[in-house]
């Protein structure tokens, strides 16, 4: 019969017609449109049996937490810190931190239905990027942060307080101690009356107002530790968070600083280091190689109008250290940036909310000065708000296109350069983050992009690196062979809100060397899908904080 | 030529029936996607969806088939501004488009928004849900959608198209490009259409839903009712129920008053997805399925399959129905429990949703229906539903089916189309009558890694069997719903998101042709404010086996 067929395709290929419209049909039967081949090979799923790393996972990165996969809650908002090969030779002390969200929480004994909003999670056994032990602090807190102080061989693990109060709980462990089984033993660590009270052994409270007003907030604290064993100010805390009063007609914010002592933790009163401004937003802290606080933060240009458009400036400020747990002293701000544009966005067709939220890092360079970094998620323009009939209430407002742009200072803030792009590909790249390698002078800036998926919403990571000495960012490398979709799963848990997806705001990134290359260290904790828990029986994606680690 | 190519197909048929050549289905718009199915400009380009589609085979040519789709248009929401020129769709979300060439491949040569129709003094203008019925013993199109008054908010009512294929072909009647409303005019009101209220003149009658069509296929003078067109609408009942109307209309557009067919006591589903969907068997019975919801309040996942057959009395007659019988009593319907929240990981709205077809047995009399439906195979329960008057988002969505061998007085067991991982859903089913074969369409997420983009699957069941044959693709990229700027967070239209299937042939392998239309986001990009972003289309494949 096989002739018969060829005979009947011989002939029918005669028919000029037919011929073409066969033709077509096999060649488009055979490749798919261009523009939207999507690769499979770097979009995979992690089954729940493999969630756990042999070794650190480099497609989707390593799921950072401990929770079981049945009825699995997301984790967002991540932080990370790290002491480079604190545990053996190749083996690094690795904290992470997130918002938890999770009721019925693993953290609560027994079937309690309460509600967790924050945890750490603990790596010191082994090659690969598993957590060893994971738990809770003792109070009601979310937006959990750690920072590693590599001089004093300990971590700093603070969160915001939820209940009434403006205060930033800050907490400290030897590195020794998280080494130690019997003080923080493997697994998840219950929420005990004594809790914390082994692992995390000192307590400090950062009051940002003692009688703290009705209507009075504390936002997204930032918290840094001063690196130097010798100065004022050496191995002093600080913790920088946003105080919001909502009781006015026009809501007023100010960026405050706190100062505790390292080894006690006895924080000060605080200072504002947002000027004048009367609406000071998300504030992000480092501590330069010379003890000098530095400050990111935006700022309504017009605090009086809350008409949109209304014009943002992003704003630095640097603080003198006096030794906590007296108030560091703050200079003006000055303007880094401006824009026309919003607060707030969904990066294109993607349903979650982007928020400005500007970071840096500062570089000691060759002769002493420093070069600061700012990175912040710019969108380059808003889709016309959604005026189509049936949805203009709920409707989000929609940039067009996300990138993420880095501005540089080499006198203290004073002039800032022209935001350029860190990726110039298509996609939205957004929640970027940025973080300097003292031992190296290399600076690391990494954050999400879309940019290899045809539909421009699933998520690759990535990292640029800014060599010593260069103010020009290297091109990316994908830290994530796979791609994750932020938008998916189970809606009643990833849509804390009822509208938005919820994957947080921020993802964490840390960074170590010892200056010899090819030593230096970066890890990056960040919230992921691809692992899929388990819900009525049914395997589902499950956003988890996780880790994976860069080595240059 | 034309000879040529006649005889060579009828070759090729005799070699296909003496070599019993496997039907295996060529996609003829593109493998991966599907063809765009507008003419839509990438500039600010809004979405399409809620797609119908039917066509006449051969109309145009051998192998060129005339094909009508409809959907609801984005680009009919606004009112042109006074004066304006260009083409636009005064406020008419009605989308035609029509393909009646195929040197532009599966892409149509024209489109516009179905024009307003007058009725009581009063423009009523097209507020989506367009459907098409093609007929081609009569050689025309209908098409039927929903109206709104342009003038008095709340008034409404069931618009009705008909347009011979001689009408859609003229170049001069209907001229190729974006229909201005005085070429949509021309194009489809040959025929005065008919305007449809259960309240007539124009009632205060504001809740009615989008309608399904049928006609009456069989040839003139074979039997009553033959050429006449039937739609089925839910509405209220004007005392705080829903009901279920059948309309009868004869080949020029005149319509029986709107009868109820459901029965008193039942609660209709109306929720703007569970339409009443109407066939027409091919002996000329009317049948309808719908839904009801078992409670005023839809507090139960339970509803009820309804189904009723009615006898033809010649249009504009209305035909007599049989009391409501039930096909399946689904206990794990798929409901929209929250704001957005139906199937894990999907952005849109999705309630349960119920198609029929026929199949004339090979003893000239049997008439076998199936029934298809989507249904929630779990529910996420972990956290208590925070709208406990809904069923829970539903984890797994599965495609099922039942059929009848005595015009739905019993039914069989419920039986699997695709309960694989992932979501089956939005089910359409066309019965091929020149083969028997049966053919059942859907949404399928299952090959997406994260269970949430989704491709169209397709279904057979051989004649003469009820056995449901293993999915194959229509499309081979997964797409996702939500990449569309114009729907973040919401969709546009948040409702209702079936899509549009139909399937004829010429009785030979090789020669019949289904046709999909339905939502994509991926064949071409919009530009906003000069940015590339995926955006939402009406995209059509056809399935030739």
């Amino acid at each position: 019969m096989k002739w018969i067929r060829s005979f009947l395709v011989a002939l029918l290929s005669l028919i000029p017609g037919l011929a073409l419209r066969l033709s077509a049909q096999d060649i488009e039967a055979a490749a798919p449109a261009a523009g939207f081949t999507e690769s499979n090979a770097a979009s995979s799923r992690v089954s729940p049996s493999s969630a756990t790393s042999k070794g650190c996972n480099t497609a989707n990165g390593t799921r950072f937490n401990l929770e079981p996969l049945l009825n699995a809650q997301p984790q967002q908002n991540e932080s990370v810190a790290f002491l480079l090969d604190r545990v053996s030779p190749g083996v690094d002390l690795v904290v992470g931190a997130a918002n938890e969200s999770a009721v019925q929480s693993r953290f609560l004994p027994g079937a309690n239905n309460g509600v967790v909003f924050d945890a750490f999670y603990a790596h010191r056994t082994g090659a690969n990027c598993n957590p060893d032990f994971e738990g809770t602090t003792r109070f009601s807190t979310t937006n959990p942060k750690v920072v590693a102080d590599s001089a004093r061989d300990a971590f700093f693990l603070a969160a915001d307080v939820i209940t009434g109060a403006a205060v930033e709980l800050v907490t400290r462990t030897p590195a020794a101690t998280l080494l130690s089984s019997s003080a923080c033993p493997n697994g998840t660590q219950q929420l005990t009356s004594s809790a914390n009270a082994t692992c995390w052994p000192v307590e400090g409270a950062a009051f940002f107002n003692p009688s703290p007003a009705t209507n009075e907030v504390l936002l997204g604290a930032s918290l840094a530790v001063d690196p130097r064993t010798s100065g004022t100010g050496e191995g002093d805390v600080y913790v920088a968070a946003q105080l919001e009063n909502t009781g006015g007609t026009l809501a007023t914010s100010t960026i405050q600083v706190i100062a505790c002592t390292n080894q006690a933790l006895s924080c000060g009163t605080s200072v504002i280091a947002s000027g004048a401004d009367t609406f000071a937003a998300r504030p992000w802290m480092q501590v330069r190689a010379d003890g000098v606080l530095t400050i990111s933060y935006w700022t309504f240009a017009n605090p009086a109008s809350d008409q949109p458009p209304n014009a943002i400036d992003i704003k630095f400020t640097s603080c003198t250290p006096r030794g906590a747990p007296q108030a560091p002293a703050c200079s003006p701000p000055q303007v880094v940036a401006s824009t026309t544009l919003l607060a707030a966005w969904d990066p294109g067709d993607n349903d979650f909310s982007d928020s400005l939220f500007p970071k840096h890092s500062d570089r000691r360079e060759a002769d002493g000065s420093f070069t600061t970094f700012l990175v912040y998620d710019r969108c380059r323009s808003i889709h016309p708000p959604q005026l189509l009939a049936r949805l203009p209430l709920l409707a989000d407002t929609v940039c067009t296109k996300v990138d993420l742009v880095l501005t540089q200072s080499t006198n203290g803030g004073a002039t800032w350069s022209t935001p350029e792009l860190v990726e110039s590909a298509v996609g939205h790249q957004f929640f970027g983050t940025i973080a300097v390698d003292a031992s190296t002078g290399t600076t690391n800036i990494t954050y999400y992009s879309t940019q290899n998926d045809p539909f421009l919403q699933r998520a690759q990571l990535f990292l640029s690196q800014i060599p010593a000495g260069s103010t020009t960012p290297n091109p990316a490398v994908a830290l994530t062979a796979a791609s994750t979709d932020p938008n998916v799963g189970i809606q009643n848990l990833v849509m804390q809100n009822g509208v938005n997806v919820d994957v947080g705001d921020y993802i964490g990134l840390a960074v170590a060397g010892t200056g010899t290359k090819g030593q230096s260290k970066v890890y990056v904790h960040y919230t992921w899908n691809n692992v899929f828990g388990i819900s009525n029986g049914t395997e589902q994606p499950d956003p988890n904080n996780t880790l994976v680690p860069f080595s240059y | 030529m034309r000879i040529v190519r006649v005889g060579v197909c009828t070759a090729w048929v005799v070699f296909s029936l003496g070599m019993r050549l496997d039907a295996t289905p060529i996609l003829g718009c593109g493998a991966a996607l599907g063809t765009k199915f507008n003419l839509e400009p990438a500039a600010n380009a809004v979405p399409q969806q809620l797609e119908a589609v039917d066509f006449i085979p051969n109309r145009v040519a051998l192998h060129e088939d005339l094909v009508v789709g409809g959907a609801f248009d984005s680009r009919g929401v606004t009112f042109a501004p006074a004066g304006a020129t260009t083409p636009h769709w005064d406020a008419s979300v009605g989308g035609y488009y029509v393909r009646r060439s195929s040197t532009a491949g599966c892409a149509p040569q024209f489109e516009g928004g179905l024009p307003a129709v007058m009725a009581g003094g009063k423009a009523f203008t097209s507020n989506g849900g367009v459907a098409v019925a093609a007929d081609p013993a009569r050689d025309a199109f209908f098409v039927a959608d929903l109206r709104f008054s342009a003038s008095n908010a709340g008034w409404s009512g069931i618009g009705l198209f008909r347009a011979s294929s001689a009408t859609l072909l003229n170049t001069a009647l209907c001229p190729k490009g974006t229909h201005t409303a005085a070429q949509a005019k021309s194009c489809w009101t040959a025929t005065p259409p008919a305007m449809i209220d259960p309240i007539p003149s124009g009632g205060n009658f504001n809740v009615l839903d989008y309608p399904s069509i049928a006609v009456d296929e069989r040839a003139n003078g074979s039997g009553t009712g033959a050429g006449d067109v039937y739609l089925a609408f839910n509405g209220s009942d004007g005392q705080g129920g829903v009901v279920v109307n059948l309309v009868s209309c004869s080949d020029g557009l005149s319509c029986s008053a709107p009868r109820v067919i459901s029965a008193s006591g039942e609660n209709v589903a109306f929720n703007g997805t569970q339409d009443a969907y109407v066939q027409v068997r091919p002996d000329g019975n009317v049948t309808v399925t719908y839904l009801d919801q078992t409670s005023p309040n839809e507090n139960s996942p339970t509803e009820i399959i309804k189904f009723v057959i009615c006898q033809p009395r010649g249009a504009p007659r209305a035909p007599v129905c049989s009391r409501p019988t039930v096909v399946a009593t689904e206990r794990q319907t798929i409901s929209t429990s929250q704001l957005n929240q139906a199937l894990s990981s999907e952005n849109f709205f999705a309630f349960t949703n119920v198609r029929h077809a026929h199949r004339l047995e090979g003893d000239g009399k049997t008439v076998t229906t199936f029934v298809v439906w989507d249904r929630c195979a779990e529910y996420f329960t972990f956290l208590s539903n925070p709208n406990r008057n809904q069923p829970a988002l539903c984890l797994n969505a599965d495609v099922v089916m039942r059929t009848s061998t005595n015009g739905g007085q019993t039914w069989s067991a419920t039986t699997a189309v695709n309960t694989d991982p992932g979501h089956q859903f939005f089910p359409s089913i066309s019965t091929d009558d020149s083969t028997g074969i049966v053919n059942i369409v859907y949404y399928d997420t299952e090959q997406d890694f994260l269970h949430k983009r989704m491709v169209v699957a397709l279904n057979q069941i051989a004649a003469g069997t009820t056995e449901v044959g293993a999915p194959l693709p229509l499309t081979t990229t997964p797409i996702p719903w939500d990449a569309d700027p114009n729907q973040t967070a919401l969709p546009v239209d948040d409702f209702d998101f079936h899509f549009g299937m139909k399937a004829r042939g010429m009785g030979m392998p090789g020669f019949s042709r289904i046709y999909v239309s339905f939502t994509s986001t991926a064949d071409r990009e919009g530009i906003y404010n000069g940015q590339s972003l995926p955006e939402q289309n009406n995209n059509l494949q056809e399935v030739l086996y």
